[in-house]
């Protein structure tokens, strides 16, 4: 049977590292997969991060790094950075009285499967802001924004 | 982290990760240079801070041990990977680890 846990992690001030910590059930047996999404709690302002310019290719923003780490012999298991996707759909659409958008196009990540055996419940999890190092200089502005974490995994029993 | 507790938590620890008692331990006592930045591999075996330095941080792939830094929520005791050791003080600092070396010759399995 197909569980999910999640964790929250909210930044609000540059360069912030937050650890956190997942405690799977003990009839866990298998990590099946990572998720995460990112809600801005602030818009971004225009003149940073978006154009209406259909020439101008924006690189979708690096919000910060993610690694999960189990406490068995699997140790560091999963290690990305995370993005906004919302930026790159855009390019050469003319329009510009529409902009696309992630899930108008199809373009919502998707979980990134993995498979490691559970043989200790805890799953320690680390972020590292990085977006708000990469744009402090140019808007003097600490972004803040949540990140949800969802860990899926198997467990033994069965749906009744 | 005291010495004590480290000596207490590496057998655990050793266990979980599946090493049993194959393991050898290091003390290592780093002298650092004003605002010296030292790199350390540590592929495949693990540093543990054994005491709260000061004006020192830590960093590698499992966290940021620095005391000085309030960015985070979280010390990080045990490192692996790189790690990066800072010396913010203008002078000489101390910093001490204990230094496990996981045997992975003696166990088939590892």
């Amino acid at each position: 049977m197909e569980k999910v846990a999640t964790a929250e992690i909210s930044i609000n001030q540059r360069s912030q590292i937050k650890h956190f910590q997942f405690i799977l059930p003990q009839d866990a047996v298998r990590i099946i997969g990572v998720e995460h999404n990112v809600w801005m709690e602030k818009p971004f302002s225009d003149l940073i991060l978006e154009t209406n310019d259909p020439f101008f290719y924006n690189l979708n923003q690096m919000m910060g790094v993610l690694k999960l780490q189990t406490c068995d012999n699997t140790n560091i298991f999963y290690n990305r950075d995370v993005r906004l996707d919302i930026y790159g759909f855009s390019l050469a659409d003319f329009s510009t009285l529409w902009q696309p958008k992630c899930f108008s196009h199809q373009g919502k990540k998707a979980e990134d499967p993995i498979s490691i055996p559970v043989s200790s419940p805890i799953v320690y999890g680390y972020f590292k802001d990085q977006m708000n190092e990469d744009i402090f200089d140019i808007s003097d502005i600490a972004w803040c924004y949540r990140i949800t974490v969802y860990l899926w995994y198997e467990t033994l029993t069965t749906q009744p | 982290m005291t010495i004590n507790l480290a000596l207490e938590y590496i057998p655990r620890r050793m266990f979980e990760l599946g090493l049993g008692n194959n393991y050898h331990l290091r003390f290592r006592h780093f002298l650092l240079q004003p605002a010296e930045i030292r790199f350390i591999q540590s592929f495949n075996q693990m540093y543990l801070l054994v005491e709260e330095a000061a004006d020192i941080s830590v960093e590698s792939d499992f966290g940021l041990y620095d005391l000085s830094y309030g960015l985070t929520n979280e010390m990080q005791y045990e490192h692996q990977g790189i790690i990066t050791i800072t010396n913010h003080s203008g002078l000489n600092n101390h910093v001490r680890f204990i230094q496990v070396i996981p045997n992975y010759n003696t166990n088939g399995n590892n």
